[in-house]
């Protein structure tokens, strides 16, 4: 399938499994140069446990052999994701010292952008704003926690600005990616259409010398005696 | 799953995602900026930090106008403004909120992300590369000046450099994956034409099987049955014409576009079929015959005349009646003897005619036949093919408009 597919989804495949491997890492790093802000170990093992089951979940969906994704698994994952995010919150409130450097949201965005190849813009634009919504709210509600004496606004703003960036490229990189390959599969369809018409009339010729050597062999000479035969 | 993009096509088109990808980005930066400024104008009514709202608005205008035509003036003309927008930022954050100018304030850390996800100007990836170099470039520079100019010091702030180097491995990937591309897709059309080809051939072989059967098995058949002595007139001509037919090319061509159509093709069919020896009453509009596809309505016409033969061979009858009909999405048939009938077996006739030449033959075009037939009853037999083209709306008649 790569060989006929190099720049969409099996091709993207390698790309997708390397960004869930670094979501892993960068999850495990970050709690690690963190682990003071850890508030409840629980609810880290609950969050590092989504995290695979989201990591594993995606792995397994966008492998080759797998038929294409339904709306159904898409809606899996990004409950999965809802989850991750909620999890990780409680993991550490009221130790969170910013959150505009927090982990999972930026764990969100990079799924969503591992999507681009398997999902239609229009849908990743719409989970991209749920995500950027709930990162949001989360902000909003541990702004009184936070070191810094900013409005709280602020914090719903930068908890989830890297969904809302990281989110619109994966829905313009979606759009322009498979709008350019649905266009072009269109046009080269259309080219051997084009082909297979031009290429009608010896197919046609070659089938009736078939048929002609067939009839002549078996049926013809009987039929030509008894017509001329007949005609006297 | 979309298929992929043939390998000239394939590094433009990526790199132009990625010139997308970052532009959408870009906008999302800095309408969080935009938001961040109101709430802080919002919240803190004391401060004035709205002025800063005046050049994130041409920044945006220019983005849009980046991606609508990709040209380098105005690529030039962003990366300017936005070197302007991250110099007045600071000023700004600095004066109204006593703070010391930064390198890695947040606010200002959007603006400049806007500056580098210019990522380029058209397709082209080490084009995207430069540019997006160019817009690290500008930001920094753009920062260092404004920073030390407010009498601070300057340090390199990392999040741009990742987000650099982060868009940098990306088109770099992009191009690693342009040379693995390059044999991939000949075999793509390769495989798909050869498909076509071979569907080609397929519909070729059918129709070239249905009419051996209604010449040569039907020929001979009659050859069987007939009595002692010289052929009859109308069969010495039937056989004549389909050894002409055997060998010509007429059942291979094509229609051509300007033939008139439907009423030329259903006499010549009913010449072929009656042979002279068979009367036929035909009802119904023929018009109807239009709203079949060309190739469709060639095998309908056949298995119509095919159940003609039958009439004129089996029936012992003289006379038949085809009665042409039309509902709403299809067009039909009817083709209707008094003679002799025959007592058909379940599961299909029976006969290899009517299974071959009638059945099999409309299936081939998604229609159905239905056969009823009783022996000393007659036969009737019902085709049915689903039109190409809807009913023409009738008129009411009454005269409105």
């Amino acid at each position: 399938m790569e060989n006929v597919d190099p720049l969409s989804a099996a091709a993207a495949r390698p790309l997708t499994v390397v960004i869930a491997v670094s979501m892993v890492v960068l999850a495990i790093l970050d709690s690690v140069t963190k682990a003071e802000q850890v508030t409840s170990f629980p609810f880290l093992v609950a969050t590092f446990v989504i995290l695979v089951a989201a990591v594993v979940f995606l792995v397994d969906r966008t492998r080759l052999s797998r038929p294409g994704w339904s709306r159904a698994s898409a809606l899996v994952l990004h409950g999965l994701l809802v989850l991750l995010m909620i999890s990780a919150a409680l993991a550490t409130w009221g130790g969170n010292v910013a959150v505009r450097d927090d982990w999972a949201p930026l764990v969100v965005a990079l799924t969503l952008f591992a999507l681009t190849s398997y999902r239609s813009p229009a849908e990743l634009a719409i989970w991209t704003g749920v995500h950027t919504g709930v990162a949001a709210v989360l902000g909003l509600l541990q702004s009184p926690y936070a070191q810094t004496p900013l409005p709280a606004p602020l914090f719903a703003i930068s908890g989830s600005v890297v969904i809302l960036i990281i989110g619109s490229a994966a829905v313009g990189y979606a759009r322009s990616m498979n709008g350019s390959v649905l266009s072009w599969e269109k046009r080269a369809w259309r080219r051997a259409e084009s082909l297979a018409r031009e290429a009608r009339g010896g197919v046609a010729r070659s089938v009736r010398q078939q048929q002609i050597s067939r009839a002549g062999r078996d049926a013809m000479p009987v039929c030509s005696i008894v017509w001329s035969i007949g005609a006297r | 799953m979309p298929l992929g993009l043939p390998p000239h096509l394939a590094s433009s088109t990526a790199s132009l995602a990625v010139v997308r990808a970052g532009h959408a980005a870009a906008a999302a930066c800095l309408v969080a900026a935009a938001a961040v400024v109101v709430t802080l104008q919002v919240t803190l009514p004391e401060i004035t930090v709205w002025p800063a709202l005046i050049v994130l608005a041409p920044m945006i205008g220019l983005l849009v106008l980046l991606d609508r035509s990709p040209l380098a003036f105005i690529g030039a003309g962003y990366l300017f403004v936005g070197g302007a927008c991250i110099a007045w930022f600071t000023v700004i954050g600095t004066a109204q909120l006593d703070t010391v100018p930064r390198n890695d304030d947040f606010t200002v850390g959007l603006v400049k992300s806007a500056v580098i996800l210019i990522v380029g100007v058209g397709p082209g990836i080490l084009r995207a590369v430069a540019w997006t170099t160019a817009g690290l470039l500008a930001a920094e520079v753009s920062s260092a000046v404004v920073i030390t100019a407010l009498g601070a010091s300057w340090t390199p702030a990392p999040g741009p450099i990742i987000l650099w180097a982060f868009l940098v491995a990306g088109l770099a990937s992009l191009r690693l994956q342009r040379l693995r591309a390059r044999t991939a897709l000949p075999l793509l059309y390769r495989a798909v034409r050869d498909e076509m080809l071979a569907e080609t051939r397929r519909g070729f072989e059918r129709r070239a099987t249905a009419l051996v059967h209604d010449t040569v098995l039907n020929d001979l058949a009659l050859i069987a049955q007939h009595d002692e002595g010289p052929l009859r007139p109308g069969v010495a001509e039937s056989i004549s014409a389909d050894l002409a037919t055997l060998v010509g090319e007429d059942w291979l061509a094509e229609d051509p576009d300007d033939m008139p159509v439907e009423a030329a093709d259903f006499a010549r069919m009913l010449a072929d079929a009656t042979a002279g020896e068979l009367a036929v009453a035909v009802s119904g509009d023929l018009a109807v015959l239009d709203r079949i596809e060309r190739d469709a309505r060639a095998e309908f016409l056949r298995a119509i005349g095919q159940a003609l033969v039958n009439v004129r061979r089996h029936a012992g009858v003289a006379e038949a009646e085809v009665v042409i009909g039309a509902g709403h999405d299809d067009v039909s048939a009817m083709i209707v003897d008094a003679g002799c009938g025959f007592e058909p077996s379940p599961g299909g006739d029976g006969r290899l005619g009517v299974d071959m030449s009638i059945l099999a033959r409309m299936e081939a075009i998604g229609g159905e036949a239905q056969v009823w037939s009783r022996e000393g009853s007659g036969t009737t037999v019902a085709l049915r093919v689903p039109a190409t083209r809807p009913a023409p709306v009738v008129a009411s008649g009454d005269g409105a408009p």
